[in-house]
């Protein structure tokens, strides 16, 4: 309890909430709405043969409770979090709280935890009514916790991810960040409802595992098996959907909160250290390690798992170099410890570019184990599966994730301000430019069969090989054309590497001659 | 008289402006620092980098002993900071503003309210002390803005602007709490433009000018330092003509100007020569109304030394 008493900032707005005469009168409006809720299902039971009996009455009253918690925390919680630390920013206060050597995560906490309390305390005033649910036979004692564990839970990770896209606006605006959460968590909630979807035959067979992002998903499936929860399978074997649930969604919620927490205490800061963004590119992976590896076991053709993970691995690597990538701030430091003697200023990870490379290549070295112990795991996937154009899809991602690595560094050094917004638009061009001609060529053509033009440009594209696999293309055979594009890439790579190298080298002679004043 | 702010070569860059250039600093604990200069000169920049809020580009910082890079979380302990734009919670309640301060300072739990108390009298919020802080004035704002910076009772104070846009009561107010803070030993480092009023709790000031520390040191120092002649204010009520002539015979006499019948004197003599001119005067027949030495303050340093050029 100490760490809540004691965090200034959750007892800002525990006061806030608490005030006489609001808190009281929320707090009925809401009971009152319950007891309304309860009338309706019970006119319904009793005058019209709307529910099969009693018990199923009081599990819908149930669910509809605990739904509208779901969506009030979504809603006013996420939104209010949105908002939380960049009007903080804007109104200086912000300062006032790093100035007292408060511990940025203890911010970033009593954030995440004091801006939905309202909505907390509402979820909590309703206990009494979803427990008389319980009396009533409506639901089980086992529902009736997971419900509330997948809520916390829930709840934890969406206004963690809320605080975060606040804690990113570094502009001193009004602006307010809820639309792009808002965004967030429309993006979030798509692939999710797809796989919950596709999961239960064909290819789909382990995409379960994505349905543990998205808590609603296991609400759900709560409430149609009534407590009895379901199954997800997890490297093959299959285990509790919520369990899983609420262990990625804490994780998620981890990453969030050092992620608010770092850009609190600097806003120049990139996201997460080195160390946390390993740690999120295992777990990362090991979803789509487990994905692949269920889909194998399970399914006997693995292109489209293989596929979809390529895709995915391509997304978060893209994603891994933009944040890795040392910004202005980065070198500038860098410059200005090593100049002083600092220790801190010969670390390997610091601001050299240099070490982009190193992280990408961990993380794929782990996707490839995963990758080749799934394959391999099969005899019968010999058939599908030739070992050299696996090899080469594996590879045109690596050569993709140093291309990317090496513009995002790029963006990042020409455009200070704007960097990110330009390596996003970058990348998206480099995605879809070729592959939309490739597509075209091979429309055009009329042709089933893909010939050597279309194939050259169509590989050209980072999502040329990993899509193509769905239709038996790159992974039966790989042809001239797609080597020769595959070819061209590795060289515009190294020379833009080698480009990006140099506009490092010179950065840091300009910041070193900034820091000595030799530009007074 | 130990040392509490020493700065070496302080330096920040913003892209191509250099907005504080090798600034060395030296104050003693217990003495009152202003930081004068003009709109665009560094000041805030500067008291940022002091109070551990921006890193330096280039530099050190040592406050009571403690390096500002290496040991950031003991120099916070140590130092409040009162910005010159300052946000404020306005849905708390003055009391509950100052307890959420001294939780974040880590204050113990049984010390908290008495610590609050303490520093609502300093500033005189005590009867508002359960309003809350949107019903308060611009002022009353200003001086929790303080207690707020004294709930840790730190050594060391930076106050960036902290008497701008209140009105000349609580400016007397404010000048008050000053002189009682200086009193209580705290050392201080304030940026103002009100100067006539920073000379009265200033121990010692420094003029920065393009990022660049023009002088610094005790204001009586720089008085001396700087005082090239005398000015000296004349009043008559016939005579013009003569005493003109006599001030252009006079060797002492820098030059003048008149204004009917009011003269105003360079005169670089010392005090013996000065009554002597007086003597002189009064000799020649002129009827003297008044004759007196305008004394010279923070403003003419500043108006002396300063370019009035922002960076």
């Amino acid at each position: 309890m100490k760490l809540l008493s004691e965090n200034p900032e959750f007892m800002r707005y525990f006061r806030k909430s608490m005030r006489k005469g609001k808190a009281s009168t929320s707090s009925t409006v809401f009971l009152v709405a319950c007891g309304l809720c309860l009338a309706v299902n019970l006119f319904f039971f009793y005058r019209i043969p709307f529910y099969r009996s009693f018990q199923t009455c009081f599990q819908s009253i149930f669910f509809q409770i605990i739904g509208f918690n779901f969506l009030q925390l979504l809603g006013f919680g996420a939104h209010g979090c949105s908002d939380s630390v960049s009007s903080e920013r804007q109104s200086n206060t912000l300062d006032f709280q790093r100035i007292t050597g408060m511990n940025p995560y203890t911010v970033a906490f009593g954030k995440i935890l004091g801006v939905p309390f309202v909505q907390y305390r509402l979820a909590a005033v309703a206990m009494p009514v979803t427990m008389m649910c319980v009396v009533c036979g409506g639901v089980s004692m086992a529902t009736y916790g997971l419900a509330y564990l997948l809520l916390v839970v829930f709840s934890l990770s969406y206004c963690s991810l809320s605080t975060l896209v606040s804690a990113l606006r570094k502009e001193k605006t009004a602006q307010r960040t809820s639309p792009i959460v808002l965004i967030l968590v429309l993006a979030w909630i798509g692939p999710t409802i797809i796989f919950g979807v596709t999961r239960t035959g064909g290819p789909g067979l382990g995409s379960g595992i994505w349905t543990c992002l998205f808590p609603i998903h296991s609400l759900l499936e709560l409430a149609q098996t009534n407590g009895g929860g379901y199954r997800v399978l997890f490297f093959g074997t299959p285990v509790s959907g919520i369990v899983l649930t609420c262990c990625v969604n804490a994780f998620l919620f981890l990453a969030f909160w050092a992620g608010a927490a770092r850009r609190i205490e600097n806003d120049s800061q990139s996201l997460w250290s080195k160390t946390q963004l390993l740690c999120c590119s295992m777990v990362v992976f090991g979803l789509m390690g487990s994905y692949l590896w269920s889909a194998v076991a399970i399914h006997s053709n693995p292109l489209i798992p293989i596929s979809i993970c390529t895709i995915l691995a391509h997304a978060w690597c893209a994603f891994v170099a933009a944040v890795a990538a040392p910004g202005h701030y980065a070198f500038r430091l860098g410059v200005r410890q090593r100049k002083s003697g600092h220790p801190r200023g010969i670390a390997i990870l610091d601001e050299k570019s240099l070490a982009l490379p190193f992280v990408i290549t961990l993380v794929l070295v782990f996707a490839a184990v995963i990758l080749t112990v799934a394959i391999t795991r099969e005899a019968a996937m010999a058939r599908f599966l030739d070992p050299l154009s696996l090899l080469f899809l594996l590879f045109s991602v690596l050569i993709c994730c140093v291309a990317y690595s090496t513009m995002a560094q790029l963006c990042k050094l020409a455009a200070p301000v704007h960097g990110m917004k330009l390596y996003g638009g970058v990348v998206f061009v480099w995605a879809v430019i070729p592959f939309a001609a490739g597509e075209l060529l091979k429309f055009w053509n009329g042709s089933e069969e893909i010939n050597e033009a279309a194939r050259f440009i169509l590989y050209l594209s980072p999502l040329g090989p990993s899509v193509n696999s769905f239709q038996n293309e790159g992974m039966q055979d790989v042809r001239v054309a797609a080597l020769g594009a595959f070819c061209l890439l590795a060289v515009l790579t190294g020379w833009l590497w080698t480009f990006v190298s140099r506009r490092c080298s010179r950065l840091e002679r300009q910041f070193s001659e900034e820091v000595t004043g030799s530009t007074n | 008289m130990k040392t509490a702010i020493q700065t070496e070569g302080l330096r920040r860059v913003f892209g191509n402006s250099i907005a504080v250039a090798d600034l060395t600093l030296s104050v003693n604990a217990g003495e009152c620092f202003g930081l004068i200069g003009p709109n665009g000169a560094g000041k805030t920049t500067a008291l940022r980098m002091l109070a551990t809020l921006l890193e330096p580009s280039n530099g050190r910082i040592q406050i009571l002993g403690y390096d500002a890079e290496d040991e950031t979380a003991d120099v916070r302990r140590k130092i409040g900071f009162m910005p010159d734009d300052f946000g404020i919670y306005n849905d708390l309640k003055v009391w509950e503003y100052l307890d959420y301060f001294a939780m974040a300072y880590r204050i113990p739990s049984s010390q908290r309210r008495k610590r609050a108390k303490d520093v609502v009298e300093l500033v005189d919020l005590n009867v508002k002390e359960d309003a809350f802080v949107e019903t308060l004035s611009r002022g009353m704002k200003q001086r929790l803005c303080l207690a707020k910076t004294l709930i840790h009772d730190p050594e060391v104070l930076f106050l960036d602007e902290p008497a701008s846009g209140l009105d000349p009561m609580a400016r007397i107010e404010f000048r008050e709490l000053m002189k009682e803070l200086v009193k209580l030993g705290k050392t201080i480092i304030i940026s103002s433009h009100i100067l006539t009023e920073m000379s009265d709790f200033c121990t010692s000031v420094g003029i920065i000018e393009k990022g660049k520390l023009v002088v610094a040191g005790r204001i009586d120092e720089l008085l001396r330092r700087l005082k090239g002649s005398t000015r000296l204010h004349l009043e008559v009520i016939s005579g013009v003509v003569e005493l003109r002539e006599l001030l252009d015979a006079h060797p002492k006499v820098h030059s003048h100007t008149a204004n009917d019948l009011e003269l105003i004197v360079e005169f670089t003599g010392n005090d013996e020569e000065t009554a002597g001119l007086l003597r002189a005067i009064v000799t020649a027949g002129v009827g003297v109304k008044g004759f007196y030495e305008k004394r010279e303050n923070l403003e003419d340093i500043f108006l002396k030394i300063g370019a009035h050029k922002v960076s």
